[in-house]
Formats: structure tokens, C-alpha cells, sequence
């Protein structure tokens, strides 16, 4: 458990694939259903550039990572440099829960855009859940 | 991991996730390779190739390569260049925006109108560098 009152949200954004383009929007609605300055998030390239103000704070905050494939780029990349995520969601194992999937990489759909809001609902829970636990621990 | 046959350019936007000109560069890269240029380019996941992943490293060492950046960070530029790719040309996004500064991009997520005019300048932009790259290298 952590006592962190920040959470980071870090998405793989893959360019390949309609789902890297689900990570990145479903950032965005955390974001928007939260309204809070309790989470952040980072570039992953700019994480693995090299920058170390984004690499010392996932070694003292606990993170969420969003991931379009099983290849799971973001995870990887913040265990790389000492991170340890405390959940990770995957786009394309929720893709065969709910049989919903995006239209392209530029435009997720009606499917894609439902998709993304369930996911954000998923890693919203998360967050909270990770923020009301450093609440207790703080109290 | 993207198929590439040896004569397709690859183009490798940043995807940056805290600036719209990161969604720009994101989307002007698909417009290249899904609309105008589908047979002669491709594109490639940053984060899987800064990672280190061994097939997407070949893929760029392999092949001419367009970074395309948002921000000064320059992190497809430099994710190409710490992998030994063929980096062929840069372009900047936030660069190119200072002579088109009259538009006005929306967000991060949804680019708008105007921002999706500045993809279609940076697309421009891209396949002028493919016409240098085509004539430099004789393909």
C-alpha cells in the first residue's frame, strides 16, 4: 500500500493499432471523471528518454497502466526503470469481454468510444480505490 | 509488430499524450500511411521500439525512417536514433505550427477542424520529405 496522494495514469498510446489510440482516450475521460489534481499522467517515450523528474516518480507513486495489446508496452516500461505498477488494464482483453471494438486509429466509432468509457470507468474505480487507501493511511 | 517490406518508409510519430501537437503528429501520420501512401509507408509503435523490442529495432535499422515530433523533447527522434535506425528526416510539429499559428487546435483528444488541418499541413509536410527520400535513394 502506498500513502501517495498522487496517482499516475500512463497509457501505451501504440501507434500501430486502433487500441493504442483507445489508451490514450481513455486517459483523457479518467481524467475528466475524476476533475482532480490527484492524478497525472506522462509521455511514454518521454519516461523512456530518459527524463528523471517522470522516472522518480513511479518509484514513489503508485501508477495505473493501459495497454493496447498483450505486449504490454507500458508495464514493461515503468518495471524497466524500477516502477511496479499496481494495476494494468488491457484494451484488447476488455475488447473480448465486451465484444466492442474500434473503428480505426483515427476514429474509435460508436463501439470504440463505448469501449473507451467502460475502460474509464475501470481504471477510475482503480484510482479511487488507490486514493482511498493512502487516505486511510494518512488519517 | 508492423510487416514492412524493404522499399516502404516508415514514419514514426510520438504520440505524446500531454500536448495536442503530440495527437497531431499521431494523426498526420495516419493519414500518410492509411490514406495517401498505403503501399509505400508504414508506421511502427515508439513505445515498443524504445523498450527495445528487437523486431521493431530491425524494422527501423531496415528502413528509411520520418520521426515525427511534437514537442522539443524529440522523442521519436531520438527513440530512432538509440535504436541505430535510418533516420531520414525529422520534422517538428510545434515547429510547424509557428507558421500556421492562426488555428486553433481544440484538445488533446479531439483535435477539431482546425487541428485536423494542421495534421493535413504536417501530412503534407511528410510527403514532401518521402519525395526527397524517394529521389536521394532512387525507389
Amino acid at each position: 500500500m502506498s500513502k501517495s496522494k498522487l496517482v499516475g495514469v500512463v497509457a501505451c498510446s501504440g501507434e500501430e493499432i486502433p487500441e493504442g489510440t483507445v489508451t490514450r482516450v481513455v486517459v483523457w475521460k479518467v481524467f475528466g471523471r475524476l476533475m482532480s489534481s490527484k492524478i497525472v499522467t506522462t509521455c511514454l517515450p518521454l519516461f523512456l528518454a530518459g527524463q528523471q523528474q517522470e522516472r522518480e516518480f513511479v518509484w514513489t507513486h503508485p501508477t495505473v497502466t493501459i495497454e493496447g495489446c498483450e505486449k504490454r508496452c507500458a508495464e514493461r516500461a515503468l518495471r524497466m526503470f524500477g516502477g511496479d505498477p499496481r494495476a494494468t488494464f488491457v484494451v484488447t482483453d476488455i475488447e473480448k469481454e465486451t465484444g466492442l471494438t474500434p473503428r480505426s486509429r483515427i476514429y474509435l466509432g460508436e463501439k470504440g468510444e463505448k469501449l473507451a468509457n467502460i475502460i474509464s470507468q475501470k481504471i477510475t474505480n482503480e484510482v479511487e480505490k488507490i486514493l482511498s487507501e493512502a487516505d486511510r493511511i494518512n488519517e | 509488430m508492423a510487416e514492412n517490406s524493404e522499399n516502404k518508409i516508415l514514419i514514426i510519430p510520438c504520440s505524446g499524450i500531454g500536448k495536442p501537437s503530440g495527437t497531431i503528429s499521431r494523426t498526420a501520420t495516419y493519414y500518410v500511411v492509411e490514406d495517401l501512401l498505403p503501399k509505400k509507408t508504414n508506421t511502427a509503435c515508439l513505445a515498443l521500439l524504445v523498450i527495445g523490442d528487437e523486431k521493431t529495432r530491425q524494422l527501423v535499422q531496415q528502413s528509411p525512417v520520418i520521426a515525427i515530433d511534437g514537442c522539443p523533447a524529440k522523442c521519436a527522434t531520438k527513440g530512432v536514433q538509440a535504436s541505430n535506425g535510418q533516420l531520414a528526416a525529422s520534422l517538428n510539429v510545434m515547429q510547424l505550427y509557428r507558421e500556421h499559428i492562426d488555428l486553433e487546435v481544440k484538445s488533446v483528444v479531439d483535435l477539431g477542424p482546425e487541428g485536423e488541418k494542421m495534421a493535413r499541413i504536417v501530412a503534407g509536410k511528410i510527403l514532401e520529405e518521402i519525395k526527397k527520400i524517394r529521389r536521394e535513394r532512387n525507389v
